[in-house]
């Protein structure tokens, strides 16, 4: 009897000590959360971050991450005339122009993009971009001949770099840099830096849709993680309505898509983003491209190029590209969808209840 | 007899820590209750409250300054329905019925959204 009594003493203590051992993690658990919202690079952006430090802490980091934001989007905007891409378009086809580091960097990113995609990413599409922005936005379409006359100030190979002290110079009269298709990726991946500097251990950057995340999502305070979950935005259904989702604890997770920004006129539909071989935008059944990599840079550049490209394209340059997952979403005849994932992907991207299936594609 | 005395006190223990169990992870459990209106300025949510409080009819003034916004409901959901920004896009934005609608005033960079109070299986969207 007695030997039973001490046998269920034991288990009892064991209990008591499991829960108070619940409460204490849970106590002493130092991991504290901070969240915030802003306008900035012409969207909404979204910064949570946890660290095993004090809230105002965080909210120290937050500031200065967010401060690094608004100086970034003013070098790097084509709307302001001061900024370091104004002052080279203002000078194209002229003098070197003194650049910013950062400033020189993202074109340095930009310039290795465009090559690598053969031109089907150039940030020097400027000039399209506005001619047909401007027809647009009074309800008209530009003409051939103004297409064609952009076009011949759209080329790449006319950047160029010089990188003690930072220059850049665009040797292209009527030359625009546009930035846009790679700024905000830039912005990401330097916020990751500068959060990742400053001790945080766990977080979400979200500028505008370009996702990248850090050390896994904190469960309820216990120290466990688990990974990001983030959703891909359905083409046709209302924002925020995933087609799949992506499971990732560190990394980037970028969209282009032709349903992000588009005009209407005479029932046509124009998207924001131009093929710079033809100045026309792209109009074809691949409506959304993810790239998830650890890049957000380059996987900022490669989306806007993969859907000028076309799948097959972009999965033949994949097989070089053994770090870069890619997700293609394409409309079929019957006005449903398709998915097609690259199989570095498999287990880390799912399709929603009644979406469509996940066809995995092996590049390599 | 001793032995039964204890296993009482054992398996009071032990009902004891499972309420206690059970009151943890009721107190740590997803929240869940229908959708809330948010809006959000410099950083600050500025306004917050349940998006079915704005029936028809109320208007919400969220101007700061001169920088005038007002957002009222109706049956299509809750818009924009005065804002002096450049340009008006705000005003030609869509209504906000569903979690995940959102209206953004980039001029007076102005931040209003539907968010949906449960823990839904998604951290964020990539679009
Ligand atoms: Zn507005």
């Amino acid at each position: 009897m007695k030997r039973f009594f001490n046998l269920h003493s034991f288990i009892a203590l064991c209990s008591i000590m499991g829960i108070a051992a619940i409460f204490i993690i849970n106590r002493l658990d130092p991991l504290n959360t901070v969240s915030r919202d802003g306008v900035a690079l012409d969207t909404v952006i979204s910064v949570t971050a946890s660290a095993p430090k004090s809230i105002s802490e965080l909210n120290g980091i937050l500031n200065d991450a967010f401060a690094l934001i608004e100086e970034l989007d003013d070098r790097f905007s084509m709307y302001n005339e001061n900024s370091d891409v104004s002052l080279m378009s203002a000078n194209a086809g002229g003098e070197w122009v003194p650049v910013s580091r950062p400033t020189y960097e993202a074109l340095a990113a930009a310039v290795h993009a465009a090559k690598l995609t053969d031109g089907a990413y150039d940030p020097t599409i400027g000039p399209v971009s506005i001619a047909w922005r401007d027809r647009l936005s009074e309800n008209s379409l530009p003409s051939e001949e103004e297409i064609d006359a952009a076009l011949l100030r759209v080329s790449f190979d006319a950047l160029e770099l010089s990188s003690s002290p930072p220059m850049a110079k665009l040797d292209m009269p009527g030359g625009v840099v546009d930035l846009g298709g790679i700024a905000k990726g830039y912005v990401s991946s330097s916020v990751r830096n500068l959060l990742k500097e400053r001790g945080v251990t766990s977080a979400l950057i979200d500028l505008g849709g370009n996702v990248v995340v850090i050390g896994g999502r904190p469960r309820n305070g216990s120290g466990t993680r688990t990974p990001w979950r983030i959703g891909v935005q359905h083409p046709s259904k209302p924002r925020g309505t995933p087609i799949c989702v992506v499971s990732l604890s560190e990394g980037s997770v970028i969209t282009a898509g032709d349903y992000e920004r588009f005009w209407e006129v005479d029932g046509g539909r124009y998207t924001h983003i131009y093929n710079p071989a033809t100045g026309f935008p792209v109009d074809g059944r691949l409506k959304s491209v993810t790239i998830i990599s650890d890049d957000p840079t380059q996987g900022d550049a490669l989306s806007t190029a993969f859907i000028v490209m076309g799948e097959p394209q972009a999965l033949e340059l994949l097989r070089i590209m053994p770090e870069v997952g890619a997700i293609f979403i394409s409309e079929t005849d019957d006005e449903e969808y398709r998915i097609t994932a690259t199989g570095d992907l498999k287990g880390a991207v799912e399709t929603t209840p009644g979406g469509p299936h996940i066809a995995f594609h092996d590049t390599w | 007899m001793t032995g039964k005395k204890y296993d009482w006190l054992l398996y009071s223990i032990l009902a004891a820590s499972f309420a206690l169990s059970c009151a943890l992870v009721f107190a740590t459990r997803p929240k869940d209750g229908g959708l809330t209106f948010e809006a959000v300025r410099g950083g600050t949510v500025i306004e917050r409250r349940r998006a079915a409080e704005l029936t028809d009819g109320v208007a919400l003034d969220l101007s700061s300054g001169a920088m005038t916004n007002i957002v009222a409901s109706d049956p299509t959901g809750i818009r924009m329905v005065l804002a002096n920004c450049p340009g008006g896009d705000c005003l030609r934005a869509r209504p906000m019925k569903n979690a995940g609608d959102m209206i953004v005033c980039i001029p007076h960079k102005l931040i209003m959204r539907i968010v949906s109070s449960s823990v839904g299986a998604i951290d964020v969207m990539s679009y």
